[in-house]
Formats: C-alpha cells, sequence, structure tokens
C-alpha cells in the first residue's frame, strides 16, 4: 500500500505538506476503510457506511480538499451493490480520492455528510430522487424530479430502460388537456422566466426596500435525463450528446466524457489529438468569456460594451467554424482523439485572427472597465468570502475571484496542457469585479495558450486505429471549462457506458449565489447571479405530448418559433 | 403681432410636435455607428414605431385605466410649454413679463409634468412599476430642487458685476445642462424603467396606443427641455441675429446640438445602482453649488 502511495505522491514541494497528511490519513483509516488501487490519478477507498462519516472527516483535515462530484449508482447486476462515490480532489497534489460506498437493497439509508461537506447537499438529494438512497439525520424533498414523477419510481437505477420510464410517468397536463378537449398539447414552461436571467430559473429575493435581506432558490425547472440516456447509446455516439449538454462549452462535455472513457480503458490518445482537444477548448473558453463581458455589461447597462464584447467574439466563432468546421457544437471528438485535422494553412490564419482579437480586445477592454458605472458597480457588490469558497468546494473563475488558484489545467493536467506553461489568473477582491477581472486576465491567457499551442502543434494521428471496451472499470475525466471544473465519471459497460454522471460547474457555484445576493441591491441581483456565468439547463426543448397516442416527443424551441413564425405571416 | 412672427411661432410648434421622434432616430443610429452597428434602417424609425403601436389594438387593465388622465394631460402641458418657449424666443424685443417670470413658467410647468408622471406611475398596482416610481421619485427630488437652484443662479449671473459674469455663468449653466440630462431620463439616470431586474419598470403596464402617447410624451418632454438652456441664453444675453424666424431656427438648431451631445454621452455611460445615481448627483450638486458661492465671493472681493 505505501509503495503504491509513494509513487502516487510525486509531488512537488508545495504539495510535501499534504504528501505527509495523505500518509498520514490512509494510517488512520486502518481498520475502517480498504484500500484500493485506483488508476494513477486516484486513489480508491472502499468504506462500509457506518465508517464513511469518520473517514471523510479525517479526509478533510488535508489542506484544500474539495467535493468534485459524488455519484450514486446501482451495481446490482455487477457485484450485487447499490454504490455511492464520493470523489474528493487535492489540487495540490493533483489526485483525486474516491471514497466508495456499497449499499444492499434493503439497507439503502447512509449517513449524511451535509454537516461535513456543504457542497454534498445537492449531490444528496440528487441521489435520494434519481436512485431511491435515503440520507439520515437531514430533510429530504422532491428536488429534482417534477411533483407528479410517481412514488417509488427511480429512474436511473437499472429496473428501468427510457421506453419504461416514459410509460410509467404520465405528465398531469395530459389530463388537463383533456379535460379541456385539446387534441395536443404543447407546453411551454413560461414560469420562472425573468429578463434578467435568460432560462428558466427561479430566485426569491425577500427586499427591504433596495435591499436584498434573503433569498430562495429553487432549480432543475428542466431535467433532460441526459445520463440515463447515453447508458442506451454505444460509446462513440455518447460524445456527440454529451456535446449537447451545454451550447454555449459544449466541448468541454465531449471532451470530459472521452477522458473519462479513455482513462477506464487505458487508451492512450495520440499527443495531437490532444494538442487539438486543446485548442478548441481554448476557442470555447474564449468566445464563452466574450460572451459572459457582453451579457455583464448589457446587464449594467453599459450596451456599447456589449456590442463590442460580441464584435470581438464574432472573429473567435469564425475561427472556430474554420478550425471545426462549425461555429459551435463541434462534434470532432471520439473516444480515442479527434475526428478533424489541423493543416499548417490554417494554423496562419488562427494566429492571424487571435493577434487581430488581442489587440482589439485590450483597446476595449481598457476602455469598458474605466467606465464609472460599471466600476462602481462591480466593486465591492457580490462579495464571496474565500471561506464561503472554500467550504462549497466552488469551481471555475468563481473561486478564483475569491483568493483560491483553483484549476483543473494546473491541478490535474489533462490534454495538451502539460507541454504548455500559463499562468493561473486569481484575484482576491472576492466581488463582481474580482470574477469579472479573472475572466478578462484569462482571455489574455487563452490568446497565448492558442499561439503556444498551434506553434508546437506535434505531427502524427490524430485518433487511435481501434480499441476494445472492457467493462465495469472506472474512469473521471475532467476539464477545465469556462465557467469551472466540468466532471465526467464513467463505468464502463460492454458497448454503452454502464453508469455515466455528469457533473457541471454551475450544479457547483449556483449554492453560492444566495451567499452573494444577502444584503446587496436589487439592482445588483442580476449582475450577481451572472457573475457565476450560470448555464441551467443550455438547451431546453418542449415536449409535444400527444393525447390520443401518449407519444411525447422532444422538440427544439427553434422549431416552435419557426411554426409561429409561419403563422403570423 | 406681425403675421411673419405668428407664422414663425406656428412652425416651430411644428418643430416641436415632428422633430423628437427624428431626433431620436438620428441618436439611434449614432449610438449604432459608436457601437458598430447598422441601427435602425431610416431615421424616421422612432416615428414608423410610435405610428404602429398607435395603430395597435387599445387594450386597457382596470389599474391603467385611470393613467390615461395624467398621461393627457402632460402631452397638453407639454405642447403648451413649446407654444411659450416658442412665444418667448420669437418675442424677445416685446415681451410681456421680465424673462424671469418666464423661467418661473418654465420650471413650474417642468416640475408640474413630471409630477404627473409619478402619478401615472404609482397609480399602477404592480410592484416593479411601485419599485421604479421609488426611485425616480428619489432622483427628482435631488435633480428638480437643483434644477430650480442652477436655473436662478444662472439668472443671478446675469446681474454680477461683468468682470465675473461669464465664470458664473458657467459654473452655473453646466450643472443646469446636468440637471437637464437627468431630467431627461438618459443613461445612467434610466434605472426606474431600465433595470432588469424590475422587468420594464415603470411603465409595466402600458402597452399599444397608450405605450406610444407615453413613448412620444417622452420624447417630446425630452427635447424641450434641452431647448429651455438654450431659450434662457438667447433671452439673457439678448441675442439678435436677425429677424424671430432666424431666432427660432437657432434655438431648433442648438437644442438639437445639445441633444446629439447627450446622446453621445449616454452611449459610454454604463446605469448607476440607484444609491450611487442619487450621491453622485447630490455630490456633484453640492460641490457645483459650493464652487459658484466661492468664485462668487473671491470675485466680489477683488
Amino acid at each position: 500500500m505505501y509503495t503504491y502511495l509513494s509513487k502516487l505522491c510525486n509531488v512537488d514541494a508545495n504539495g510535501k505538506f499534504n504528501e505527509v497528511y495523505l500518509n498520514e490519513f490512509i494510517q488512520s483509516i486502518q481498520g475502517m476503510a480498504r484500500i484500493e488501487e485506483g488508476g494513477t490519478d486516484f486513489l480508491r477507498i472502499v468504506v462500509l457506511k457506518d465508517n464513511l462519516y469518520n473517514v471523510v472527516e479525517k479526509l478533510l483535515k488535508i489542506k484544500d480538499v474539495y467535493l468534485r462530484t459524488m455519484v450514486s449508482s446501482d451495481e446490482r447486476t455487477i457485484n450485487g451493490f447499490f454504490k455511492l462515490y464520493y470523489i474528493f480532489g487535492i489540487d495540490t497534489l493533483s489526485k483525486s480520492v474516491i471514497v466508495e460506498v456499497p449499499l444492499t437493497e434493503n439497507d439503502l439509508i447512509v449517513p449524511t455528510l451535509v454537516n461535513l461537506v456543504k457542497a454534498v447537499d445537492w449531490y444528496e438529494r440528487e441521489a435520494h430522487d434519481l436512485m431511491g438512497i435515503k440520507f439520515a439525520g437531514r430533510n429530504q424533498y422532491r428536488f429534482v424530479l417534477p411533483d407528479d414523477w410517481p412514488t417509488d419510481v427511480y429512474p436511473l437505477r437499472k429496473d428501468y430502460a427510457i421506453q419504461d420510464l416514459m410509460k410509467l410517468y404520465t405528465p398531469k397536463v395530459i389530463e388537463r388537456a383533456k379535460e379541456v378537449e385539446a387534441e395536443a398539447v404543447t407546453i411551454i414552461p413560461i414560469g420562472p422566466y425573468h429578463p434578467a436571467l435568460h432560462e428558466p430559473e427561479y430566485f426569491e429575493l425577500y427586499v427591504r426596500g433596495e435591499k436584498i435581506v434573503d433569498v430562495r432558490y429553487v432549480g432543475f425547472m428542466v431535467h433532460r435525463g441526459i445520463e440515463k440516456l447515453g447508458e442506451s447509446m454505444k460509446y462513440n455516439q455518447v460524445p456527440f450528446l454529451a456535446e449537447r449538454i451545454c451550447g454555449i462549452c459544449g466541448f468541454v462535455h465531449s471532451t470530459s466524457y472521452c477522458q473519462a472513457v479513455e482513462q477506464a480503458l487505458q487508451i492512450d490518445v495520440p499527443e495531437r489529438a490532444q494538442y487539438i482537444r486543446s485548442i478548441v477548448l481554448e476557442l470555447e473558453r474564449l468566445h464563452s468569456h466574450l460572451l459572459w463581458l457582453g451579457v455583464a455589461f448589457h446587464l449594467l447597462g453599459y450596451d456599447t460594451g456589449f456590442m463590442h464584447s460580441w464584435r470581438i467574439r464574432e472573429q473567435v466563432m469564425i475561427l472556430a467554424e474554420l478550425l471545426t468546421g462549425s461555429r459551435k457544437t463541434y462534434g470532432i471528438n471520439i473516444v480515442g482523439g479527434v475526428r478533424r485535422d489541423i493543416d499548417e494553412d490554417k494554423i496562419r490564419k488562427s494566429l492571424e485572427v487571435l493577434k487581430n482579437v488581442e489587440k482589439e480586445f485590450k483597446t476595449f477592454i481598457d476602455i469598458a472597465v474605466s467606465v464609472p458605472q460599471v466600476k462602481a458597480r462591480l466593486k465591492g457588490t457580490g462579495i464571496l468570502p474565500k471561506s464561503e469558497a472554500h467550504a462549497l468546494s466552488l469551481v471555475g473563475p468563481t473561486v478564483r475571484g475569491s483568493g483560491i488558484p483553483r484549476d483543473i489545467r494546473k491541478d490535474y493536467p489533462y490534454a495538451a496542457y502539460r507541454y504548455i506553461h500559463f499562468d493561473v489568473a486569481v484575484q482576491d477582491e472576492c466581488d463582481n469585479m474580482a470574477r469579472a477581472l479573472v475572466r478578462i486576465d484569462e482571455i489574455f491567457e487563452s490568446i497565448d495558450i492558442l499561439r503556444q499551442l498551434l506553434d508546437k502543434l506535434p505531427k502524427g494521428a490524430i485518433a487511435v486505429e481501434s480499441w476494445d471496451p472492457e467493462p465495469h472499470r472506472i474512469g473521471i475525466g475532467s476539464v477545465e471549462a469556462p465557467r469551472g471544473e466540468v466532471i465526467h465519471m464513467v463505468i464502463t459497460g460492454i458497448y454503452s457506458p454502464y453508469r455515466w454522471r455528469v457533473r457541471a460547474p454551475t450544479y457547483q457555484n449556483l449554492p453560492a449565489v444566495p451567499i452573494m445576493l444577502r444584503e446587496i441591491e436589487l439592482a445588483d441581483a442580476p449582475i450577481t447571479i451572472a457573475s457565476i456565468d450560470p448555464c441551467f439547463s443550455c438547451t431546453d426543448r418542449a415536449l409535444i405530448i400527444n393525447i390520443k397516442t401518449g407519444k411525447i416527443e422532444g422538440v427544439p424551441l427553434y422549431v416552435l418559433s419557426r411554426k409561429k413564425l409561419e403563422a403570423v405571416r | 403681432m406681425e403675421l411673419t412672427t405668428i407664422l414663425a411661432i406656428f412652425l416651430s410648434i411644428s418643430l416641436y410636435i415632428f422633430i423628437p421622434p427624428i431626433l431620436d432616430g438620428i441618436e439611434r443610429k449614432i449610438k449604432a455607428n459608436i457601437q458598430t452597428r447598422y441601427g435602425p434602417s431610416t431615421i424616421f424609425q422612432t416615428w414608423y414605431d410610435i405610428l404602429k403601436l398607435m395603430s395597435k389594438e387599445l387594450i386597457i387593465s382596470t389599474e391603467v385605466r385611470y393613467l390615461i388622465l395624467p398621461l393627457s394631460i402632460s402631452i397638453t402641458l407639454t405642447l403648451f410649454l413649446a407654444i411659450v418657449v416658442s412665444f418667448y424666443v420669437a418675442s424677445t424685443k416685446s415681451l410681456l413679463l421680465p424673462y424671469y417670470s418666464y423661467a418661473a413658467l418654465f420650471l413650474v410647468t417642468m416640475i408640474s409634468i413630471h409630477a404627473l408622471h409619478l402619478l401615472l406611475y404609482i397609480s399602477s398596482a404592480n410592484l416593479f412599476s411601485i419599485i421604479g416610481t421609488f426611485r425616480i421619485i428619489s432622483i427628482d427630488v435631488a435633480n428638480e430642487v437643483s434644477f430650480a437652484t442652477f436655473l436662478v443662479l444662472t439668472m443671478v449671473s446675469r446681474y454680477v458685476n461683468s468682470s465675473a459674469s461669464l465664470s458664473l455663468f458657467i459654473l452655473s449653466f453646466i450643472p443646469l445642462l446636468i440637471a437637464v440630462y437627468v431630467s431627461s431620463r438618459r443613461l445612467p439616470y434610466d434605472l426606474h424603467e431600465a433595470e432588469p431586474e424590475l422587468a420594464s419598470g415603470s411603465i409595466i403596464e402600458l402597452s399599444g396606443p397608450i405605450l406610444g402617447l407615453y413613448i412620444y410624451n417622452h420624447l417630446l418632454e425630452k427635447y424641450l427641455l434641452t431647448s429651455i438652456p438654450v431659450a434662457l441664453i438667447m433671452l439673457m444675453f439678448e441675442l439678435n441675429v436677425g429677424n424671430q424666424s432666424i431666432h427660432l431656427l437657432f434655438l431648433h438648431i442648438f437644442a438639437a446640438i445639445i441633444y446629439m451631445v447627450f446622446s453621445i454621452v449616454s452611449t459610454i455611460l454604463g446605469r448607476s445602482r440607484i444609491d450611487l445615481a442619487f450621491k453622485t448627483l447630490i455630490l456633484i450638486y453640492s460641490l457645483a453649488i459650493i464652487i459658484w458661492i466661492g468664485v462668487y465671493i473671491f470675485e466680489q472681493t477683488l
């Protein structure tokens, strides 16, 4: 075990402190847990549920440990258990610690960890809704599933295929539609929408005068069941589904998924493919940050800033089209590499565009952040203390704006980031301005990273020729998305992922919003909510339910919009 | 009164009626140019927008029904003020009353128009509208007191001995222009109805022809406000540039220029928070008054 640990803990001076504590932690949980050798990047600890609290309590004594994600899994067909995987990260060691808790079907009650790890709150509620795990010592109420979802039907259990679930769930709207004798009903959720929030999400702000005294948040208006859907698809179909999780930074999801599968199956991805992935990831960060800056300026009434930011962004979109064939949703990721190469001519053109973007952005942003109203509204508003950022295991520019240099590209290097040099943008002010400045710095840093990647792009293949799936292996893929860490966990199956867990950065960052909103002015609420760059449910879809046949089909909103447009012409 | 004077006044009133939406169209083109986009296809776009709103079906909720009265009185008062300003500028040589009486009339009418708007806003049962109304009241209270103060100081500077009058005039006229800018509800002082958390603030309940009327009234008021300082200068300095028609032409040209300058300023600014907007205004006006008094005392002791 200790030989394994010494191999595992090949760290620099900053990590020495934690290395010692990790060893002490391993010793202290003797008799309470079993250490299992995982991949080279993570340590697996199997604990019985009665020891879970004590083990995690000891683990949290290691400096800067944070909860990366939690996964519930129905593995009854593999080993007869339900399992919970608590995945913790130790940034300074570039290692993850997976705490694995097996549960028998007859006893699905686990002690809650909410008192130890604030960030576990939503994960526990989600595991309760989707997998039927109960957490002792906390209030449990329906969180993800709709109110009219049948009781005792846990959709992520292997008892149900997607088709079964569609038969089991009959939305109340059908009964209501029958009452009004409507033959077909289109559900358009006009509910928790607001001009300051471009997606369905509900924040209840309690104000006294113009001061916000408290906040209540209700989320999960749109749950698309993507994880379940992925389990019924072949390995190489899933990247295309994963990319549709987000309309702004979808490539991070397909990359995370591919990396998770590649890690689980130990697929050696060609270096050129890793470079191409990194190039596209940085392009995505560029356009996403420029998009955010535009929206932020718009919310501050500085529409000139909004227009110029999006004008500059347009060049990045054209560049993305040049390199991948698409402005967005690039679709070039496959397990084992990428589908599209970059030639010398494209490299030359890319460098020209980057030079122009850098020059124009510098001129623009120097003026924009000097506008008195912009400065006055960003500085000192939406304060997120460092302690809260740490306690909630926050990620991305949200945590970096509170002085914690957490960046997956540095902490858990993936793709081609291990071959290049870059600085992690950090600000200590903890306010909206700090988060904006982090993104501004990252734009310049991304341009620099792109130059290095394009310059060093190695020769060779862009994908492995073939690979074979091996079931029941665990892989973790994480990517530093523009909004923060995206993490996918895959348990492999024979033809498809057995369990695919997706955790987007907004999931991790949203609990911080009520903290930021308290005691601020009402007028600062939109920019404060926007400061985490939330991405609630990026590709919202309407459901058309045919009452006669009971058939449910997803229809993109733009199709409905076009139909309406044709109708009014 | 000569026929040419009457014709000139009639022409000026016509300009007051037709120019504001066109100026708004030009403002939109200027903004678009600064923001590197095309903007509306023509400078008449605001007129088209208003006419389109006017042609829409009239839908009024029961809460909004009573808002028509203050809105129509406000439009009447705005047009009345346009007539008075035109008459005032056209008759500089034969005014019936001393010019400060006209200044007082301008001030009272403008404040009345704003008070009617507040009545319009506060009558709404909509919470967003009420929040917007309280914001606008706080800014109006700060601004209109200062508007009156600097109007008086501008006139006082006319009677101070000649060596000091110009500097004092400038020191009172610039804050007066700021007060006019704030009264026109441009950025960053449009937060009563433009902050995203309020959806659309004070005018949230208005739609169709009523919204069209409100927008037209607001544009008319904006232009009229801009022309008042120009009219005052023309009279105070007894500007004599030929006949009345030329006087009125100058009035509209200078008012349009100031309007455009305002539009450029508003394009390069962001929106203040309510407390920041209020604090900044109070600070600017307090400093301006202190400086004015300081310069006055300094000039008198020389």
